[in-house]
């Protein structure tokens, strides 16, 4: 059984919408054998499933191949997001692959914010998303569900970061 | 990253192979927001295992997983947890957004 389908049971089993799952795959797995990679990204789509590469530029980078995969987002690796806002090649790096991937039609989610000076260069160059401990630790199934309930509004999370950290 | 056949990545083969059966991982959520609103879109499903004598890091046994094929039953073990809280979630009236499963199914 490949993935695709195997995932489609277990959605199907828990009534569970295809929608509401995203699998990442890694940058270096996605390229090692991209015609396969094209395929299973390609199903996993076909069910609704999202799909995005994560630690996207910690290898080749290569958004020209990468764009043969059917992706719903990249995620930025944490060691690019440590250099902002201060490091100008890191921010020009971020900036032009946020511009090229909203080109290409895919999100872009920052790992490993952790700090506002972070948050506010990503803002400026219109990332869509972030995580890190700026926001959150990671949290058990329970909690989790506790702090997206508290934080339905949003506003709470960027106007008192610091205080979020120490949930 | 190459993975050499050493006494520990052995000892944590042995381990994970009983570790699966036994029930030992579980997952935890690194909560992602939109930018600038702050509101929460989802979560990063993190694969934990609490090993008898202390929690070892992915990092130190997923490579091993994937060496030596575990990694598929690990894959399945993630996707079902994964399910099984979106289940829950929607059944105790939360706003569920989407969940980012940890996944390497092309190794």
């Amino acid at each position: 059984m490949g993935l695709a389908e195997a995932i489609d049971t277990k959605l199907r089993r828990h009534r569970v919408p295809a929608t509401l799952l995203e699998i990442e795959i890694t940058e270096s797995a996605a390229t090692k054998d991209l015609g396969l990679a094209v395929k299973s990204v390609r199903a996993l789509r076909d069910l609704g499933i999202k799909v995005s590469v994560d630690d996207f530029g910690t290898g080749y980078s290569n958004l020209g191949q990468l764009q043969r995969l059917a992706l719903t987002a990249i995620k930025i690796d944490r060691s690019l997001v440590a250099s902002l806002p201060d490091c100008p090649r890191a921010a020009a790096i971020v900036h032009a692959t946020v511009n090229l991937a909203h080109r290409l039609g895919l999100k872009v989610v920052a790992e490993g914010v952790e700090t506002r000076a972070q948050l506010g260069a990503l803002r400026s160059i219109q990332c869509d998303e972030a995580q890190g401990f700026l926001f959150c630790k990671p949290l058990s199934a329970e909690r989790f569900l506790a702090w997206a309930r508290t934080h339905r509004s949003g506003d709470r999370i960027l106007t008192h970061p610091v205080r979020e950290r120490a949930l | 990253m190459e993975v050499r056949p050493t006494a520990f990545s052995a000892s944590i083969e042995a381990d994970l192979r009983r570790a699966i059966d036994r029930n030992e991982f579980d997952l935890q959520f690194q909560p992602k927001v939109a930018i600038p609103s702050g509101r929460p879109v989802g979560a990063e499903a993190l694969l934990r295992w609490n090993r008898p004598g202390g929690s070892v890091p992915p990092e130190q046994f997923i490579p091993v997983a994937e060496k030596c094929g575990l990694i598929l039953p690990l894959t399945d073990w993630v996707i079902e947890a994964a399910c099984r809280h979106l289940r829950s979630w929607s059944e105790n009236g939360a706003l569920v957004p989407p969940v980012a499963s940890i996944s390497r199914p092309w190794c």
